[in-house]
Formats: structure tokens, C-alpha cells, sequence
């Protein structure tokens, strides 16, 4: 069975577990740093203490056998200002102290434990500060000698390690996160790479191919990648190059027929009705015949990577009034001169084909306008046909795509080839060409291509009109 | 060199259609003699049918060895040659080397594809043009038309262009004593050059005039024999003297001396 996957990223799993683990270590070895450290600490304070503490109730011993318990104030206060002391005289409860203590302080048990001739320490809370406090019984009588030591300054050194060994921890989880945000990055490069370079498969690139790794782990995935769009591309071309295949040894037929054709059509009057009719008919299909292989043929030419043809600077002004046979006001052409990087043939071959479109299926060309505007060469189409349905706009460019239009108007010689090849050909020169809605009815093609680009001319000389 | 065809003897002025057999100009599209070389015999005939229609005389041949035998035995006669590249044995560009070889015939070669190193070879090769399969008779017959055409200004007198010397009336060009043996296309893209007297020629007006193309026609083919006609004009055809390229626009000669 497979497991759920987890709804989170990898890479947050990975930045996560990095410095979950990283606290976890660290927290281990700062604790048990933070516990030696802090009983060696306390251990040696209570031995130092406890010394003190003996010699200190030795003292006070040899002034109660001397029976001059008047002299113990001064004794206490001689112990010094860093300890609080007090004696316990007897059970009788008499008190002295040289300072702040008072017996109300002392916790019962120490007061237990202390008797029969021990001694006993207690960490107690005195006045608001930790205190270690240490009774020792002095001997001869059933009183104590109660001596508080204050633990300010270690508790300050026990708070001062323990915030060092947490800052500690969270720098090492820290260090932890990015390490493991930068693992997961690195070992999710690879799979980004085939990301983009699968991206850019699917969006038409065959050329990608993921370069080759010494990393055994990745290396079988990298291999399939690469041999399926090698694959992909070896069909892609195979299919387009036949598609060019057929419609190139569709040629040689198609001479001899053609050839044929114009004799016959020559000899026209020497038939008789019926066999002038299908003569006729053969004609026109053969016409179209024609005109659907050199489309085919340059369009699959184009899909089968066809070698890119040099462009030139072409007045587009120049270009149009020879691509388009209409030469009337129709045509509306700038004073200025516009300028583009293209192959002549082909751009031709675009407005020509719209021109086509226009007389064959918009029920005639209305006008065509160039103009040029922000770096486009923007050239529109108009037509007086019926229009063409928003949802047909873009299916129209598409190969053999006939539309209702199309078909309500009856395509004569069309290949179903020309809006497709008008597409590519603008494509070619990096523009783009679409159908809207004229003002006032009818079909407007537009199509624009970058221009403005400056071309190094040759010496300027006028062109001479012999 | 420059034979021209002779169909039968000359009568009287008048008696006859055909063209007088006058030196250089070559005669027009009726009665031009086409070596056809095809190796598809249906093609050959349907073409070689058309082409009669259109008033040639066709002789077809399948394949380079024919076509050169034929062209032996024949070439006076020949005003054109249309010459498929794709050929079994002997291939088109060693039949069309052949052919130039000492002839000014103009040929024209059927390519594969526009875009086929073909063109360039077949040009490089000594071919004067060009066409792509289906080839029609009609649209030959306009290309044919355009190769037979009379050099503009043929009845003018020689010329000098820098230290060159044309003869329209020979279609010869010389220097010094030397003949620079020129085809027929070459000496009518000199002359439209030497024509401007040193003015800019644009590459559309060259194309127009020489091969009859308008707007459209492909520039490779002007520039294929531009680069012809320098290595038989220039002293060093890399560092052209003679005949200049204006950048982006076309060509001119150049008059300083």
C-alpha cells in the first residue's frame, strides 16, 4: 500500500526535519552541559560553604564552653558581611543572630536533622534570593549554629550559562532550517530542471534535453527524459517531413497534368458540350489541386525545420502595392516610409492570401490600411462580408478549418491552407495577425510586425530613371 | 563562338516568319529551339506537348548523356536549354558544367525546392534561371521569353565601361585583346549596369530587366550572377573594382577613372 503523501512541500519537510533535528542534539547536549555544570558549581559552593560553616561553628563552640555566649554577637559579625548567622542556644528557643535571620526562618527539618551532633544543608528562599543554608550542631549543647550563605552570584552565573546554552540551541536550529532549506534545495535541482525542461516540451521545445549526470540516482531518469524527446522529436519530424514528402513527389504528377491540362484547354472549341463541361471541371480542380500541394508543401516545409531564410528591409509601402493586384484608393498606403526586417516572398505571400480571403469570402476587399505606430508595422484588412462568429476567430487560422462563413460563401480554389499559412508567415517575422469586427459591419484582419529597426544602408545615390 | 540557329536559308526580306539569323540577339519565343532533359517520360511528354503549343520546338532527352550527345550533335540549333537537376546518372550540375562549358546557351534548371542548395549550386553551375516543380508551359514560356530577349540598345555602338569593351552587336565584351566569354544572361546584366552610367541599379530593376522577375524575384539569383560576372570581369573578384555593391540596395559600376 502506498503511503498518503504528504500534503506538504518537500523542501518544508526537509527544512523542517533539518532543524528539528538540529534543536533536538543540541537541546540534548546543552542540558546535560546545564546539569554537570550546574552541580559541579553547587556541589563546590556547598563544600566551601560547609568548611566555613564548621570553623565558623568550631568558634562559637569554644565561646559557649567558655561560657561567654555575651561575646557571640561579635563573633557572628566578625564571620563577615557575605553570610547571615545565628545560634540556637538551647531548645529553650534563646536566639541570636548578627543580622537579619531569625529563627522563623530556619525550615523545621533542618532544625531535625541538625541534632545529635550533624550537620545539614538546605537551598532555602531568603529574602527573595536563593540561600543555602547550613545548620550544624554544636556539641555540648542541644542548640545549632545556622549559617546562610546567599547563591546570587552563582544563581547569576547558572542564569548567565543557561541563556547561553538556549541562544545556542535556537542558533543551531536555525542553522539547521537553512542547512536543510539549501539540502533540499540541492537535491531538488535536478527535479527542477526536468520541471522547466518538461515545461518546455509540452510547449513545443523538442531540442531539450537534461544534461548528463555521474549521480547514479538520477542518471536512468535523466536517460528516459532524454530518449522520450528524442522519440517525440524523431516522430514530430517524421510525420511532418511526410506530409512534405508526399506533397513534393505530388509534384511530378501534377506537371504532366498541368502540362496536359493546357493543351486540352487549348483545344477548348473542339469539344462538344458535355466533354467541355467536364473539361471545365477538371480545370478548376486541378487548379485547386495545384494551389492545396505548393500550400501543403510550404507549410509542412516550415513544420519540418526548414532552414530559416535570411531577412532583408522591405518598404512594407513597396511590398503591398505588389502583393495586392487592386491598385485603387482601396489600398491606403502611409507617405512615410515603413520599414521592416522580412522575407519578401513570404509576407508577400500573407497579404496576398488576405486579399484572396477578402474577394473569395467577404464578399470583396473594402480597404487595407498600413500604418506604422509604437515599433508595429500595423496593417488592416477590412472586408463587406457577413463577419465571422467570435468563437470561429481563431479556428479560422487553423489548417483546412473552414467556417460557416466560409462555407455559406463556397470556396471556390481556396486550399484551406491560406489564413494557416498567413499565420505562419506573419508568425515568421514575429508578429501576430487576428480577425475582429469592422466598424459598420464586416471582417477586419489586422496584422502587425515589429519595426523601426535601423538597417545600415549602403551609400545613399538617386536611383537613377534611365 | 556565338553561332545563332538557322532555320533554312535566308530568302528575300519578308518571305520568311522566322527571325533573320542575325548575330548576338537571340530570336524570339516562336520557333525557339528547347533541349528538354527529363528522365519522367510523362512529364517529358506532357511538357514537351505544352511547349509546342506555346510555338517551341522541343526535343526531349531522359538523361545526361543524351542530353550531351544531343547537344553535340545539336547544340547550334539549341536556344535553350531546361535541364531537371534530379537525373539518373550523370547528375544535373555535372550536365549543366558540361554545357556551359564554351557555350553561351541559356539554361534553366528545374530545382527540387525554392529553398534547396539546389538554386545556389545550379546557378554556381552556369544555370540562368531557375523553376520549381510543377513547372507549366505557360509560366516557361514567359521565363524563356525573358532569357531570348534582344540586350536593350542592341543596335548601339560599342562601349567602353572602365577598361572593358561591350559590343551590343556581338554581345561580346572584351579587354584588350582578351574575350571574357560571357553568357548571354552575364552580358545583359553588365549592359543594364554599364546603362546607368554609373547611377545605383536597385536589385528589383536588375531582376526585372534581365530576368523579366518584378518585386518578387529571388535575389540569390541576381547575386549568384553578379558573382559570376565579377570573376570573369574583376582582377580580384573578393575586392570588386568594377562593378559595386550598394548595401541593402543593389549594384552600380563604377564610373571614375
Amino acid at each position: 500500500m502506498l503511503r498518503r503523501p504528504s500534503s506538504l512541500p518537500l523542501r518544508l519537510r526537509l527544512t523542517a526535519a533539518f532543524c528539528g533535528l538540529s534543536v533536538l542534539i543540541t537541546g540534548s547536549v546543552a542540558y546535560a552541559t546545564w546539569k554537570l555544570s550546574s552541580n559541579y558549581m553547587l556541589d563546590s559552593k556547598e563544600k566551601v560553604s560547609l568548611n566555613q560553616a564548621d570553623l565558623n561553628a568550631g568558634r562559637i563552640e569554644i565561646a559557649i564552653e567558655r561560657q561567654q555566649t555575651d561575646r557571640i554577637p561579635d563573633l557572628l559579625a566578625g564571620f563577615g558581611s557575605e553570610v547571615q548567622s545565628g545560634v540556637l542556644l538551647d531548645d529553650a528557643g534563646s536566639w541570636i543572630s548578627s543580622g537579619d535571620l531569625r529563627p522563623e526562618d530556619v525550615p523545621e527539618e533542618l532544625l531535625n536533622l541538625t541534632a545529635n551532633g550533624r550537620a545539614a544543608r538546605q537551598i532555602i528562599s531568603f529574602e527573595k534570593a536563593p540561600a543555602l543554608m547550613i545548620g550544624i550542631s554544636l556539641a555540648g549543647t542541644s542548640g545549632a549554629f545556622i549559617e546562610v550563605f546567599t547563591l546570587t552570584e552563582l544563581n547569576h552565573n547558572f542564569q548567565f550559562i543557561s541563556w547561553m546554552l538556549l541562544i545556542g540551541v535556537l542558533v543551531a536550529g536555525v542553522v539547521g532550517a537553512v542547512l536543510g532549506y539549501w539540502a533540499a534545495r540541492r537535491a531538488l535541482r535536478p527535479l527542477t530542471l526536468f520541471t522547466t525542461s518538461a515545461a518546455a516540451v509540452a510547449a513545443g521545445n523538442l531540442d531539450v534535453r537534461l544534461p548528463s549526470t555521474r549521480d547514479r540516482d538520477l542518471e536512468p531518469l535523466a536517460k528516459a527524459f532524454n530518449e522520450t524527446t528524442e522519440r517525440l522529436q524523431r516522430r514530430v519530424t517524421r510525420d511532418a517531413r511526410f506530409a512534405a514528402d508526399v506533397s513534393h513527389e505530388l509534384r511530378s504528377p501534377l506537371t504532366t497534368m498541368l502540362n496536359a491540362m493546357s493543351v486540352l484547354r487549348r483545344r477548348r472549341s473542339e469539344l462538344t458540350g458535355s466533354a467541355e463541361q467536364a473539361l471545365d471541371l477538371l480545370d478548376a480542380e486541378l487548379t485547386r489541386f495545384h494551389r492545396m500541394v505548393t500550400d501543403l508543401l510550404e507549410i509542412s516545409l516550415h513544420d519540418a525545420g526548414a532552414p530559416a531564410t535570411e531577412l532583408e528591409p522591405v518598404d512594407l509601402r513597396e511590398l503591398i502595392s505588389e502583393a495586392t493586384r487592386h491598385h485603387d484608393s482601396r489600398i491606403q498606403l502611409p507617405e512615410y516610409e515603413v520599414r521592416v526586417m522580412a522575407d519578401r516572398r513570404r509576407l508577400e505571400r500573407a497579404f496576398a492570401n488576405l486579399v484572396e480571403n477578402a474577394d473569395q469570402h467577404g464578399s470583396g476587399l473594402v480597404s487595407l490600411r498600413l500604418l506604422a505606430q509604437d515599433g508595429w508595422a500595423r496593417i488592416e484588412v477590412d472586408d463587406a462580408g457577413p463577419g465571422i462568429p467570435a468563437a470561429e476567430r481563431d479556428l479560422i487560422f487553423d489548417r483546412f478549418a473552414r467556417g460557416q462563413v466560409g462555407m455559406a460563401a463556397g470556396t471556390k480554389s481556396g486550399s484551406g491552407l491560406g489564413l494557416a499559412l498567413v499565420s505562419q508567415h506573419i508568425g515568421h517575422h514575429g508578429g501576430t495577425v487576428w480577425a475582429e469586427d469592422r466598424p459598420g459591419g464586416g471582417t477586419r484582419f489586422v496584422i502587425e510586425i515589429p519595426h523601426g529597426v535601423e538597417i545600415p544602408r549602403g551609400v545613399e545615390i538617386p536611383r537613377g530613371d534611365q | 563562338m556565338s553561332t545563332m540557329p538557322t532555320f533554312g536559308p535566308a530568302i528575300g526580306l519578308g518571305s520568311v516568319p522566322a527571325p533573320a539569323p542575325a548575330p548576338g540577339p537571340a530570336p524570339g519565343a516562336a520557333n525557339a529551339s528547347v533541349l528538354l532533359i527529363e528522365d519522367d517520360p510523362r512529364i517529358r511528354q506532357a511538357l514537351t506537348l505544352s511547349l509546342e503549343d506555346e510555338g517551341y520546338e522541343v526535343r526531349g532527352v531522359r538523361d545526361g548523356e543524351e542530353a550531351l550527345a544531343a547537344f553535340a550533335a545539336h547544340g547550334a540549333t539549341v536556344d535553350v536549354v531546361l535541364l531537371d537537376l534530379m537525373l539518373p546518372g550523370v547528375d544535373g550540375l555535372t550536365v549543366c558544367r558540361a554545357l556551359r562549358e564554351g557555350h553561351d546557351v541559356p539554361i534553366i534548371i528545374v530545382t527540387a525546392r525554392t529553398d534547396s542548395s539546389d538554386v545556389i549550386a545550379g546557378l554556381e553551375a552556369g544555370a540562368d534561371d531557375y523553376v520549381t516543380k510543377p513547372l507549366v508551359a505557360s509560366e516557361l514560356n514567359a521565363r524563356i521569353k525573358a532569357l531570348l530577349r534582344r540586350v536593350r540598345g542592341s543596335g548601339s555602338p560599342t562601349h567602353a565601361v572602365g577598361d572593358l569593351v561591350i559590343d551590343p552587336a556581338t554581345g561580346l565584351v572584351t579587354r584588350g585583346e582578351e574575350e571574357l566569354g560571357l553568357t548571354k544572361t552575364e552580358f545583359r546584366l553588365l549592359c543594364e549596369l554599364a546603362a546607368a552610367h554609373g547611377q545605383l541599379v536597385t536589385r528589383e530593376q536588375l531582376l526585372e530587366r534581365v530576368w523579366g522577375y518584378g518585386y518578387f524575384g529571388d535575389t540569390r539569383l541576381l547575386d549568384v550572377h553578379v558573382m559570376r560576372l565579377r570573376r570573369k570581369t574583376e582582377e580580384n573578384p573578393s575586392n570588386p573594382q568594377l562593378i559595386l555593391t550598394v548595401r541593402g540596395m543593389g549594384y552600380r559600376i563604377a564610373t571614375a577613372s
